[in-house]
């Protein structure tokens, strides 16, 4: 293999695995505060994908701008979830609560083709045009994905280090019932841990979306994919959501160097299969 | 659980000559329109059945239902063209082959909480999707086909009236084979492993082995489905095997009710007219074509299913046969 072809390999790889590592960091801060993972989660990157394109390509917005109004936008969908569709549901089985989130991301996603009609839609890159290493041809547009990534995972170290909310967030991740004593409320929980999660989750699908194609039937692909990159990483670490993202986006981008991309998806599946049948706790959820 | 031995004298009667008309149905009509639906309908049945020992009777949410399904109907259609077989030797392996597939899985999952359990069980799905739409071997986006209809002798049952009676015969077997594993001390196990796993455990019962058996037994059904219905319509695509199938599979037996072999059917028969319903609705001129659009189009009817499966989880999580049918009429139940 040529280093040419060895650099594009590792380029592609490492750019959808920094977006697959946004979104498990997102399912990450979900499940250890709320122990839920939402199947319709997808369908908010998506959302943010299409709604990033209509503003860039439809109403002009500069990229800066663009970038918060997605930001916004995943945290109120966050704030919705948790005030209005998880409501009814709130203090009742943990399967109810599961099938109430995926009902919801069945609609939103089938909800699309509505508005954006039902072939996928490319959006612009945000700086057109390619850096060469090596002599291959490497995006800017997944430098932008990697430097959003890594000022992102910066900032959630920050928030859950250093602020109020980042240590409810833990402290009802360490133990429910404790933080409940001190006087941490499930709602508020509930609230920071869909926010964050929805904002991870509309940033990767608002960089994403120039890369792949935004459309709702990518939404449960993308889904499953922040799943497997969470369990290979361990439920419970913030830094193993991250590096299981990267190790899941090389595995596909070998896959799909070496076998064909048809087989992308069966082997990603695969892997999320093996691990939960050999090491449910994942790379770094220790015992 | 409602069994036929528990119902008292004059509704069994009822429900034998519902049974006997209905049994007697394909030969009152021509139209193989409807005898077609009836068939639809048993091969759900026999799916949700399956699928309720699952989801009911053990208590594990499995969103990967259609693979099996899938599982039996393609291995149906590799044997039966790639190798000749009879179809009453490939019905049966089908069977086998999705029950063990079932096992297989299985064993990766019911150690699994419900939201493993669901992430695991569609990657499975997936999985199986993803390498019949692209290997060569299972005629890729295509499919196989055409099958032959089963034939015992002279007897072939090459109209859709004499499959009719194929499908439901199984589905009557498998709806009192269900009934009797669930009463007795398999189904009073899986009903053990639901309540209280450490509980089951200390009593005795082996919990995983319990539900890997419900799952590889479920499994099975799927594939007897699958079989039926690749032979019944002569052809074996991709398309009905994907994830969306297997989540339409838990809201038929979520609106039906866990644990309740009626509601199964009720689920079946639901989920067998409601598409028949829509296309009506969508011919009706006086509807704006935008709403007519609703009704027509799969990806609008998925919208209204994930709608239907928000508001039926959260008001009604028994399904119909939860509702308290004397506590609605009003006035009679206050005294």
């Amino acid at each position: 293999m040529s280093a040419e072809s060895l650099v594009l390999l590792l380029a592609t790889g490492v750019t959808k695995g920094a977006v697959y590592g946004l979104l498990a960091l997102g399912f990450h801060i979900l499940y250890a505060a709320t122990r839920m993972l939402h199947f319709g989660y997808g369908a908010v990157a998506v959302l943010a994908g299409l709604i990033a394109l209509t503003l860039t390509n439809g109403l002009h917005f500069p990229f800066w701008l663009t970038l918060i109004v997605i930001i916004l936008l995943g945290w109120a969908v966050g704030q919705a979830h948790n005030k209005w569709v998880l409501a009814p549901v709130r203090n009742r089985d943990q399967w109810i609560q599961m099938i109430a989130l995926m009902a919801i991301g069945i609609v939103v996603e089938n909800a699309y083709a509505l508005i954006w009609g039902k072939m996928p839609k490319a959006a612009p890159a945000f700086t057109p045009g390619a850096l060469s290493v090596l002599g291959a041809p490497v995006s800017y547009q997944s430098l932008w994905i990697i430097g959003i990534t890594v000022v992102s995972v910066l900032a959630i170290k920050w928030l859950l280090d250093y602020t109020l909310m980042g240590k409810s967030l833990r402290g009802a991740s360490n133990n429910p019932l404790a933080a409940r004593l001190m006087g941490i409320s499930v709602m508020s929980v509930g609230g920071y841990a869909y926010g964050i999660s929805m904002a991870l989750a509309a940033l990767g699908g608002m960089v994403i979306s120039p890369i792949t194609f935004a459309g709702g039937q990518f939404a449960f692909p993308l889904t499953m994919k922040g799943f497997a990159s969470l369990v290979m990483g361990g439920m419970f670490s913030p830094i193993g959501a991250v590096i299981g993202g990267l190790l899941l986006g090389l595995i596909e981008s070998v896959t799909v160097g070496t076998i064909g991309s048809r087989y992308m998806d069966v082997v990603s599946m695969s892997v999320l299969l093996l691990f939960l049948l050999v090491r449910p706790h994942g790379l770094f959820g220790g015992e | 659980m409602s069994t036929l031995a528990s119902i008292a004298r004059p509704r069994r009667l009822i429900l034998y000559a519902i049974l006997a008309l209905w049994l007697a149905f394909p030969l009152l009509t021509d139209k193989t329109y409807y005898i077609g639906l009836a068939i639809t309908l048993g091969i759900f049945a026999i799916v949700a059945i399956g699928y309720n020992l699952v989801a009911g009777n053990t208590g594990m949410f499995s969103f990967g239902h259609a693979a099996f399904m899938g599982m039996g109907a393609y291995t149906s259609a590799v044997l039966s063209m790639k190798l000749g077989m009879s179809a009453w030797i490939a019905l049966p392996l089908s069977a086998i082959v999705a029950g063990l597939a079932g096992y297989l899985v299985g064993l990766t999952s019911v150690r699994l909480g419900h939201l493993h359990l669901a992430m695991a069980t569609v990657a499975f799905n997936i999985i199986f999707h993803n390498i019949v739409v692209n290997w060569t071997f299972t005629g890729g986006e295509a499919g196989l086909g055409p099958l032959s209809r089963p034939a015992l002798g002279s007897l072939v049952l090459n109209t859709d009236r004499k499959y009719f009676y194929l499908v439901w015969f199984l589905v009557l077997a498998l709806l009192l084979f269900t009934r009797n594993v669930v009463s007795g001390r398999i189904g009073r196990a899986m009903a053990a492993a639901k309540g209280d796993e450490i509980a089951a455990q200390v009593s005795g019962i082996n919990v995983i082995t319990v539900k890997l058996n419900a799952f590889a037994l479920s499994a099975f059904y799927a594939g007897i489905a699958g079989s039926l219905l690749g032979y019944y319509l002569a052809y074996v695509g991709p398309k009905p095997f994907g994830t969306d199938f297997s989540i339409l599979l838990f809201l038929m037996v979520l609106v039906g009710g866990f644990g309740s072999a009626w509601g199964s059917l009720f689920g079946a028969a639901l989920m067998t007219f409601l598409p028949e319903f829509f296309r009506f609705l969508s011919s009706l001129a006086f509807i704006p074509y935008n709403v007519r659009l609703v009704f027509s189009d799969y990806t609008y009817n998925l919208l209204l299913f994930g709608v239907a499966m928000y508001v039926v989880v959260v008001y009604l999580p028994k399904g119909i046969m939860g509702i308290s049918w004397r506590n609605l009429r009003l006035g009679k139940s206050k005294r």
